[in-house]
């Protein structure tokens, strides 16, 4: 009897786990895609907690390639700032041990994000005030003097602002 | 002449003790303004690692150093916040303490604006 039960529990628990896939392969963005050939974006990192900076740039990521399947050519630009800055530095520094893990799986997705050819600009004011030094960021991180500079800047030239904090 | 009666002289000294007082408070603030150690106390700044409010502890990690223990007594002074709890893992603060054994005695906390830049 308990081996039905749990055969029972298997094939409903599957059945949930496949329609919830078979869900998300049935929506799309064909409304808000069409007649789109490239899209620009810029996101706007700010979030300090680790397991939800990593969250977000997964999500960066997904959002490539969901565009890419589309047929639409993403130009994306992750702008990083306030306490998330210190999750782009190398090493063990600036944050707490307990954090060590996640600092070095957001090291890990942002060679992924730089090999999808997305740019990641730090806002040197914001290291600054983090006490970060400028010579301890990733090396696919660039450093730009002003992140709202460069936030005006893409937005004038068309790419769409997603915040991220 | 008339001389003043007892409650007019305590008055008069009560009224010297605050004016006094007052002068002095900026000084007694500015005590620990220097963000760097002196012969008198350490600085150190960094990020909260834990705080036990049982305890009155609080653990610092620095940028690129160890953790440091320090605790709390009614002679600490807090600034931008008003209680220890106030206080969670990964916010920025600035410590000035006396190096004691096992954990160092906190003159002065200070939690930073939160800029958002």
């Amino acid at each position: 009897m308990t081996k039905i039960l749990l055969i029972l529990t298997s094939i409903l628990l599957l059945a949930t786990v496949s329609s919830a896939d078979s869900q998300d392969t049935t929506f799309s963005n064909d409304k808000a895609l069409q007649g789109l050939k490239e899209t620009k974006a810029f996101f706007d990192v700010t979030v300090g907690n680790p397991k939800l900076l990593l969250v977000r740039l997964k999500l960066v990521e997904k959002t490539h390639s969901q565009l890419v399947t589309a047929g639409v050519s993403p130009a994306f630009i992750i702008g990083v700032r306030g306490k998330a800055s210190r999750f782009f530095t190398k090493g063990t520094g600036y944050v707490l041990e307990s954090d060590l893990p996640e600092k070095a799986q957001i090291a890990a997705q942002v060679k992924k994000l730089k090999a999808l050819n997305i740019g990641i600009e730090q806002c040197s004011i914001a290291a600054g005030f983090e006490d970060i030094d400028l010579s301890d960021f990733l090396p696919e991180v660039e450093l730009v003097a002003n992140g709202y500079v460069s936030m005006i800047g893409y937005h004038s030239k068309g790419y769409g602002l997603v915040p991220m904090d | 002449m008339k001389q003043p009666g007892p409650a007019c002289r305590f008055f008069g000294w009560l009224s010297f003790c605050c004016c006094l007082l007052l002068f002095a408070a900026p000084l007694f603030g500015a005590q620990y303004d220097e963000e760097m150690s002196t012969e008198e106390y350490l600085f150190v700044k960094g990020i909260v690692k834990s705080v036990s409010v049982d305890d009155q502890t609080l653990t610092l990690k620095q940028n690129k150093g160890p953790a440091i223990s320090f605790f709390l007594d009614e002679d600490t002074l807090l600034e931008g916040f008003y209680h220890l709890s106030d206080l969670k893992p990964r916010q920025k603060i600035k410590v000035w303490y006396l190096p004691k054994e096992p954990k160092n005695k906190a003159l002065k906390i200070l939690k930073p604006l939160e800029l958002g830049c």
